[in-house]
């Protein structure tokens, strides 16, 4: 299928910047989490211009659109191009993305320190930023879309799919959630609309397609040597792109939510039907990781770690999707602990992973440093547990203390596990700070030769 | 190219069928007043809850467990724990602990309006 005459020099040229620079944002977002757990602690640590409300926002929007957004559109930009057999579209278009990618995070984060805030969860900034990053988005879409149409699309190909659904989704949820003007219940329901299909439609569906490409180069198990039957691939599509809309509802269960019966059931039932393709996925990751022919370094540890958190977070997201059980995990920090599984845990050792594989490819399995990638995936485990075991015995305390006389020393019941966080957030914000260090050197040895890729014994290993 | 478009297609337009769906008839068959007085469409509500989202109250507090966080203590009751408009104003205005003071940031009617508002909130823990 591939061709080794193609060569994709526009492709290199955008992707490599997009993740050498993404490890970068992550430690604005360590940053910010470890600020707002000491404010959780000890309120009146700093000095009152440093606003929770503020930090929170950009906490939020920097893991969106810093970290994760930009190491999945970097992995896009070298995978898509890939697998259509063509170079991508336009260096150009590639470049305003990524310049106009930092531009709009700086804009995002001066915004809402000066107070710009639109009170929205995950939707904080306001209009006119919403208005540019629907045309960073169309920059970005317009530019895959016509690798795409010029290229040679494979018969099937689950990472293409996967690949194009996510930009999809990321695009209509953003327009409906933040174009829609809402009110009441609907506007409720369009903010988690967004969140939801955000973190399970955009960062889930871009890293399920990067890894069905990545894994079987990763393990040299491609086509036929493939260890799983490929129906199960076409069945994992098919059930998430069925069960992941309607499960949005499943965010509004709790009490006296003004949804009808019909759409908490729905909300509740689908995202237990979610079971399916997780487990579909975990073995199709799994099996071909059992059966690996190469030796998976650095790159297979994250692996690894990201499908068990994926285990773990779906497991967790569909029981806690069941009535009686929300009715206990809801709204206490066991949810906190959850959205760290998912976008830490699952999402961020995915980004590691490929992160460090496509760095690899670039630059040699030398560019970066094995013993500070091996340090990075133990600190990052270590203080990644340390926050969301204390996270969830926390909820559990909230949720059983809730309905009692207690309700009143909730706050002190809970201190000395936020205080546990706090103390393994920095742990964690140690391991982004061991990333970036490895990104670093990646970048001293990318200088050294104009950020040109190196090719082994001369062959196009990035293909 | 065919299964690429029939694949993604699918995804997208039950995406988009749900999404409408789901707007459309989400509050079907509820009764009237259903949620008051947090959801309720009197003046005082639709002012209130335009306020609180726009002043960040929902960073931290939250009301019934539907919108907002988990980091302050919920609103469903606080009118019965701060059982007078006026003290709930004191703590607007001057904040307390990591909360912070709104005196400066809200006018003087935005915050009696809310803390009216705030002061019908009366929801009873029991009922879970």
């Amino acid at each position: 299928m591939e061709n080794n005459n193609v060569s994709f020099p526009n492709s290199d040229n955008v992707a490599s910047k997009f993740l050498l620079t993404s490890a970068f944002y992550l430690i604005a977002v360590g940053l910010t989490g470890l600020i707002m757990a000491v404010l959780l602690v000890k309120p009146d640590f700093f000095p009152d211009f440093i606003s929770f409300i503020a930090i929170r926002g950009i906490h939020i929007q920097a893991i969106i659109f810093g970290w994760l957004s930009m190491a999945l559109m970097g992995a896009m930009y070298h995978i898509i191009p890939r697998i259509v057999n063509r170079d991508l579209f336009s260096k150009g278009l590639g470049n305003l993305h990524y310049a106009l990618m930092h531009v709009g995070i700086v804009i995002v984060v001066v915004t809402l320190l000066m107070g710009f805030n639109t009170g929205r969860e995950y939707l904080e900034p306001v209009l006119f930023i919403n208005i540019a990053v629907v045309l960073i988005w169309l920059i970005f879409f317009v530019n895959i879309l016509m690798t795409i149409i010029k290229g040679n699309v494979p018969k099937f190909s689950p990472a293409l799919n996967f690949m194009v659904l996510s930009i999809l989704y990321l695009g209509v949820n953003y327009l409906w959630a933040n174009f829609g003007f809402w009110s009441g219940v609907r506007d409720n329901l369009a903010i988690w609309t967004f969140a939801h299909n955000a973190v399970n439609g955009w960062f889930m569906f871009a890293l399920v397609g990067i890894f069905y490409y990545i894994i079987p180069k990763m393990t040299g198990l491609e086509e036929k040597d493939a260890p799983y039957p490929h129906f199960l691939s076409k069945l994992h599509f098919i059930a998430v792109c069925i069960f992941i809309p309607p499960s949005v509802l499943h965010h509004l269960l709790y009490n006296e939510a003004p949804v009808n019966l019909f759409w908490k059931i729905a909300g509740e039932w689908t995202s237990v039907g979610m079971l399916i393709p997780t487990f579909v996925w975990f073995y199709i990751v799994a099996i071909s990781i059992k059966n690996s022919k190469k030796k998976l370094g650095v790159a297979g540890k994250f692996v690894v770690a990201t499908m068990i958190f994926y285990l773990m977070n779906c497991v967790q997201g569909s029981s806690q999707s069941i009535r009686f059980i929300n009715d206990f995990t809801h709204g206490t920090q066991w949810v906190v602990g959850h959205a760290h599984l998912a976008l830490f845990g699952f999402i961020s050792f995915g980004a590691f992973g490929f992160t460090y594989w496509l760095l690899s490819q670039y630059y040699g399995e030398n560019s970066y440093s094995v013993n500070f990638g091996n340090s990075h995936f133990w600190i990052a485990i270590i203080g990644f547990l340390g926050m969301f075991i204390p996270l969830t015995i926390a909820g559990l305390i909230e949720g059983s203390m809730r309905g009692t006389a207690d309700f009143y020393t909730i706050r002190e019941a809970i201190q000395p596990y936020l205080l546990t966080r706090g103390v393994f957030g920095f742990v964690t914000f140690i391991s982004f700070i061991l990333f970036a260090t490895n990104i670093w050197k990646v970048i001293s040895v990318a200088k050294q030769n104009q950020f040109k890729p190196i090719r082994k014994d001369g062959i196009d290993i990035t293909g | 190219m065919k299964n690429l478009i029939g694949y993604v297609g699918f995804g997208v337009v039950f995406l988009l069928l749900t999404l409408v769906a789901s707007f459309i008839t989400v509050d079907w068959g509820l009764e009237k007043g259903y949620g008051e007085p947090y959801w309720g469409d009197s003046k005082l509500a639709t002012e209130g809850q335009k306020i609180v989202t726009s002043a960040g109250c929902l960073h931290c507090h939250s009301y019934r467990g539907q919108l907002g966080q988990v980091t302050g203590p919920s609103l469903d009751a606080v009118g019965l724990r701060l059982n007078n408009p006026k003290v709930i104003e004191t703590f607007i205005r001057n904040g307390s602990g990591i909360m912070p003071a709104y005196k400066d940031k809200l006018t003087d009617e935005e915050i009696t309006l809310i803390s009216e508002w705030l002061s019908t909130f009366k929801s009873p823990y029991e009922e879970r």
